[in-house]
């Protein structure tokens, strides 16, 4: 098993490297490969099962896209089907659609993966706690963010927001699982988060385990944030 | 008519101040609130006094603004400051209010602004201070401060021309802003233990800015803290003008090279990021003129603000309080790392969780992740008590930093944890608490206290 991290040293905004941290122990024997800013990424040598991209700044998407840009199509093929996992997680979500539009109307073009587009609003922060439908399971998490994406189909969607907002405030589809992308706009350590999607995620990368490393603690901070997530007088924000 | 309007704003400003005070509340915030409603543009008409600082920066700013306040006190200066509350533009127009008579003429020597990072764009350009200090930028809550790169370019965009920055070399986010404007740079120099790779979970900005290259430090002393440069082009810190060089717990004394010559003076705290504080305070004292005997009677006399750090001593057990930044990781390590270095055994109390989000949200955990938990996997450290809604998640962490489960224990209710706080076979007992619970981590030593008298 390897599992490519693009970009760690920007690329590492809001917790998500309890990601890594989660993986590293659920898959001891797992190679773990950092690829810095400058650097070629592994995946394109080939035998990568998990590449991970996740949060960054705005200004950081860019400096990412320059890095990426050269290897589109090759990413194109790879998402459409193989072995790879591309996993993104936060903002990293905006990269795989056709565009992101600047707050003065520029665009900078995307990897194109999918038919979304991003319009960015800073300084106006976007919060929302979320709640997704995902198959049978329910994943708890949350949003920030300075954009908003649109133009996403139910047939790509990752899943249906139950409650808070999806990939822009009037949508109720947010995130992408199609071919060998996943990408959600879900923020930082979203397998600790959902030990439910953590099996799956192992299952999804052929990597299954009985149980998850405290299992049991996860399962109870998991119960009692879902518990919350019912109150009556919830503020989404 | 803004004339008009601004004598309005400050009687009617100065009348809530009191009321608000009569209730045996701050009144730090509605009074700006009420002159801004009457007199928008507060800010641009209220006269100055000679020196106006604004302090801002991710971690550091309340403990700077406090002590200036107090150096500048020293100094025989009359001087106000927002210390008591509110740092966003309400906060600031209300210190602004205290610094003028019913007439609104300016009735002291010194503002001092406490300046949320964040609201620095409404602030700035208005104040227009003499100087500003930036303590550092590092990662702070997603929700309001995104990232250092937003924060930079705020406080870059907004901050006036005229106004002389005091950085901090040593950070290679913040040292970088307004190359244009007048600076000064501080710093702390080389120091036994320093390293040179990052080593902490979080080290944002050890890229270099002009070429993406992995910098190379110097020295390295947490986070991305420390002196820099680039091995493919000419990007490097900037050099120090004042710069700490030995730091002497033992004797108290932090030993300076000050505009190239050398100079002693008492160390006000053997934390590292307060002798940066120290060093920001030095700076901008030197700056102003002050001297060097001054300086040293200053140092001599102020002390860090009760309210961040306390201990209370109960027979042979001592409390101490240790105020970190909920939501901020880097606090909140920072904090983590001076509970674990310190040679007691003790039990170590969390109370973290955002007292806003509680009320009707659920907390985002993801910053949890961020915070280094493994320092505080120590034998001294017989017991951690997780207390709040999030109690399970910061369990999950500790766990997984590789703490013993058997010396956890999670009590959601604050008060009723205060029934389980271990207090056999150690020393001190450290009570972490987030800076919006003040109030609920006082009652909690109270209670704790009540408990700890018991069983002298």
């Amino acid at each position: 098993m390897r599992i490519e991290i693009l970009y760690s040293d920007l690329c590492c905004l809001y917790g998500d490297k309890g990601n890594t941290m989660f993986l590293r122990k659920c898959l001891p024997e797992a190679e773990f490969i950092e690829t810095p800013l400058n650097g070629k990424p592994a995946f394109l040598e080939g035998d990568v099962d998990v590449v991970y991209l996740c949060s960054m700044s705005e200004k950081s998407q860019e400096l990412v896209l320059s890095r990426l840009m050269p290897y589109r199509d090759t990413i194109a093929a790879m998402a459409k089907e193989g072995r790879t996992l591309f996993f993104f997680v936060g903002n990293a979500y905006e990269l795989v659609g056709q565009y992101i539009q600047r707050e003065d109307g520029s665009k900078v073009d995307a990897l194109g993966l999918f038919n979304i587009y991003t319009k960015r609003q800073t300084p106006n922060r976007f919060n929302s706690l979320m709640k997704i439908g995902f198959g049978e399971m329910t994943l708890l998490g949350f949003t920030s963010r300075f954009s908003h994406s649109y133009g996403l189909t139910s047939d790509i969607a990752m899943g249906r927001v139950e409650a808070g907002s999806g990939e822009n405030p009037t949508s109720k589809l947010e995130g992408i699982y199609s071919g060998s992308v996943l990408a959600t706009y879900l923020s930082g350590p979203v397998l600790v988060s959902n030990p439910h999607f953590a099996h799956w995620f192992l299952r999804r990368i052929g990597a299954p385990l009985d149980k998850l490393p405290c299992e049991e603690i996860l399962l109870q901070a998991y119960e009692q944030r879902l518990k919350d997530f019912t109150r009556d007088d919830l503020e989404m924000a | 008519m803004a004339k008009i309007r601004f004598h309005l704003a400050v009687i009617a400003a100065k009348l809530t101040g009191k009321l608000i005070r009569l209730l045996g509340r701050k009144g730090s915030h509605n009074p700006g609130v009420v002159a801004l409603k009457i007199c928008p543009n507060f800010m641009d008409l209220a006269p100055r006094a000679k020196l106006v600082v604004c302090v801002t920066g991710t971690n550091g700013k309340t403990t700077v603004s406090n002590m200036l306040t107090d150096a500048l006190l020293v100094t025989g200066r009359k001087v106000v400051s927002n210390r008591a509350g509110s740092n966003i533009v309400p906060g600031c127009v209300t210190n602004l209010v205290n610094s003028l008579s019913w007439t609104g003429k300016c009735a002291v020597d010194a503002t001092v602004f406490e300046t949320d990072e964040r609201a620095s764009r409404l602030i700035l350009p208005h104040l227009k201070p003499d100087y500003m200090i930036v303590t550092n930028l590092s990662r702070d809550t997603l929700k309001r401060n995104a990232h250092t790169d937003y924060i930079f370019s705020v406080i870059d965009t907004y901050c006036p021309e005229t106004v002389k920055l005091i950085l901090n070399a040593d950070c290679t986010c913040s040292s970088q802003l307004r190359p244009g404007n007048d600076r000064v740079f501080f710093g702390v120099g080389a120091q036994p233990g320093d390293h040179t790779e990052p080593y902490n979970l979080i080290a944002d900005n050890t890229l270099c800015p002009k070429c993406g290259t992995k910098l190379q430090y110097e020295y390295l002393r947490y986070n991305h803290i420390g002196k820099v440069k680039c091995p493919e082009c000419d990007f490097a810190s900037y050099e120090a003008k004042n710069l700490a060089t030995v730091i002497d717990g033992e004797n108290g004394t932090l030993s300076v090279t000050m505009n190239g010559e050398s100079a002693r003076f008492k160390l006000i705290s053997e934390m590292m990021h307060n002798v940066y504080n120290q060093m920001a305070i030095l700076t901008l004292l030197d700056e102003i003129g002050t001297d060097k005997a001054m300086i040293e009677k200053i140092f001599d006399t102020i002390r860090l603000p009760d309210i961040r750090f306390n201990e209370t001593q109960v027979g042979k057990l001592s409390l101490v309080m240790s105020m970190g930044k909920g939501q901020n990781s880097v606090s909140v390590s920072r904090n983590f790392d001076f509970v674990a270095n310190e040679p007691e055994d003790k039990t170590v109390i969390l109370d973290m969780d955002d007292p806003f989000d509680r009320r009707k949200s659920v907390e985002y955990m993801g910053w949890i992740w961020d915070v280094e938990y493994e320092q505080l996997c120590r034998d001294n450290i017989k017991q951690v008590l997780i207390t709040g809604p999030r109690c399970y998640d910061h369990k999950a962490r500790l766990l997984l930093a590789g703490f013993p489960e058997e010396k956890i224990l999670c009590v959601m209710d604050e008060m009723e944890a205060m029934d389980h706080v271990l207090l056999e076979g150690v020393e001190k007992i450290y009570l972490i608490f987030d800076c919006t619970t003040l109030d609920l981590a006082n009652r909690m030593k109270a209670k704790l206290l009540g408990i700890m008298e018991g069983k002298k």
